[in-house]
């Protein structure tokens, strides 16, 4: 039997909201849609390790990143995981490239020169290389988001997790970050779990959909399958169904 | 209803009045200072001895003790900013007291706890370790009064710090003291600067607490505030140049800080 990508099922209480989340999937990438408030950032962070669920197992690939039967709760620098809040997460009083290096400098063992090399690299590749000197702080919405994937994506890590990654973006912006973050999931094979209230990405993505509602996942299928039988009023009115 | 348009310029009038008088009231007697002193009072008071013994004791005092505040106040702030346990709010409470409580009243607490037959004091006593009316004193004197100025502004810009932002540096590997070092303080430091100059110009202008717990004994524990007092009973002339160089003092400690901790405001 091969492993799930992602098999995550673990219950928390944040202040008076409670979340109980059952999610498996055996593709590599998870767009998570759902209402304001039901809890979609609240999964991340848990993924992430910035949040401690009360019970249950998190696993993405063969490893374990939570198991409170086992006492098991692994830091986010062990879960290795590249977060992009909403906020894109970049340090504003930085440039991009020290952005960037500051990220290899902890999770890529490699020579200074090599670091900055692959930073220049990828930035490059997102297509901001000539932000390089500039302070993360003066971007615009698409350059932020542009930084912050060629962030995450030079570190190499174990599981994406994007938060809205084109809210906040005009039209020109958002078909440009859609496209490269498409592009760049589709290339790798690395996990990924997407938040996205963007029905475009969640069909171009084409891996699994979840769908939360009132702290739960409420649906879990293929594109199509939730396409062809949603099983609430939100989702066939956010595929237009 | 709307307004009558004579009703809102009688109130824009009147408020445009009240804003003039308030400037004038604040900038009108650091005017009146140096509309009043001449080169003979300056070079008199230069060279009465208590004149440089209190502007060296003053500058050495205030700086120790914005030392002290930023290494213990900014910890505290950090911690105040992100606990959300009971106890954070009674902390806070004791942090903002001293701005609450006249400065003769900490001045005389500090005497009760810290002073020979004091709570703690008399135990100090023992190993011939004495605070009051030293130079000590001055400094334990000036941090209670203005640690307070530093931890609140440090705790409200550390608020600012966006968790997603601390959770990113984490998964990012960083180490405690890495996020500490080089996310939070270099985005944080112009806010900082702030709280370290009000706290440097409340322990510089420091008075009551310092006269009571310290004295007032020359080149000892007489700082400007207190010189000053001693030169208005000599001489007025002599007491007005005292107050300009203190004035000179605080706005050379207030743009060495700024000078320091120039960077671009932002907020992560």
């Amino acid at each position: 039997m091969t492993e799930a990508a992602v098999d995550v099922t673990f219950s928390i209480q944040v202040g008076q909201f409670t979340m109980a989340v059952a999610l498996y999937s055996g593709a590599p990438i998870v767009s998570v849609i759902g209402a304001n408030g039901t809890g979609k950032s609240t999964l991340l962070k848990v993924l992430a390790g910035g949040q401690r669920p009360d019970t249950g197992r998190i696993q993405v690939g063969d490893v374990t990143f939570f198991d409170a039967k086992l006492g098991l709760n692994r830091s986010p620098a062990e879960r290795r995981v590249a977060y992009i809040p909403q906020n894109s997460g970049l340090f504003p009083h930085m440039t991009a490239t020290e952005n960037i290096l500051f990220a290899l400098k902890f999770s890529v063992p490699s020579t200074p020169e090599s670091r900055r090399d692959r930073a220049s690299d990828m930035l490059n590749r997102f297509g901001v290389g000539h932000l390089a000197t500039r302070q993360a702080g003066t971007f615009s919405g698409g350059e932020r988001q542009r930084v912050a994937l060629a962030r995450a994506f030079a570190t190499a890590p174990r599981l994406f997790l994007f938060d809205e990654p084109l809210a906040g973006l005009d039209i020109v912006a958002r078909n440009q970050v859609r496209e490269l973050l498409i592009e760049a999931l589709t290339e790798g094979a690395i996990p990924a779990c997407l938040v996205t209230h963007d029905p475009r990405t969640v069909e171009a993505l084409a891996g699994s959909v979840a769908v939360l509602e009132n702290g739960g996942v409420v649906q879990c299928g293929s594109y199509s399958e939730i396409l062809k039988e949603p099983a609430s009023a939100f989702i066939a009115a956010f595929f237009g169904t | 209803m709307k307004a009558s348009k004579p009703f809102e310029h009688v109130i824009w009038g009147l408020g445009s009045l009240l804003s003039i008088l308030l400037v004038l009231l604040l900038g009108g007697p650091l005017v009146a200072l140096l509309a009043s002193v001449d080169i003979e009072s300056v070079t008199n008071a230069a060279q009465h001895p208590l004149f440089w013994p209190a502007v060296w004791l003053s500058f050495k005092t205030s700086a120790v003790s914005l030392v002290l505040i930023i290494v213990a106040g900014t910890p505290l702030a950090w911690w105040l900013s992100r606990s959300q346990s009971r106890v954070r709010r009674y902390v806070s409470v004791i942090v903002d007291l001293p701005i609450v409580v006249p400065p003769a009243v900490v001045g005389l607490a500090l005497l009760v706890l810290l002073g020979r037959r004091g709570l703690v004091g008399v135990h100090l006593d023992t190993f011939d370790l004495h605070l009051a009316f030293t130079s000590r004193a001055v400094i334990l004197a000036q941090v209670v009064v203005a640690a307070p100025f530093y931890v609140r502004t440090a705790t409200g810009v550390f608020r600012m710090v966006c968790e997603d932002t601390l959770l990113v540096a984490k998964t990012l590997g960083a180490r405690p003291l890495d996020i500490l070092t080089k996310v939070v303080l270099p985005s944080t430091r112009t806010g900082l600067s702030a709280g370290a100059s009000l706290a440097w110009a409340r322990a510089l202008g420091e008075f009551g607490a310092t006269l009571i717990f310290a004295g007032s004994l020359p080149s000892e524990t007489q700082t400007m505030p207190l010189a000053i007092l001693t030169a208005l009973e000599l001489d007025v002339r002599l007491a007005v140049v005292f107050a300009l160089a203190l004035t000179i003092l605080s706005i050379l400690s207030l743009l060495t800080i700024r000078r320091l901790a120039s960077g671009q405001e932002v907020s992560i």
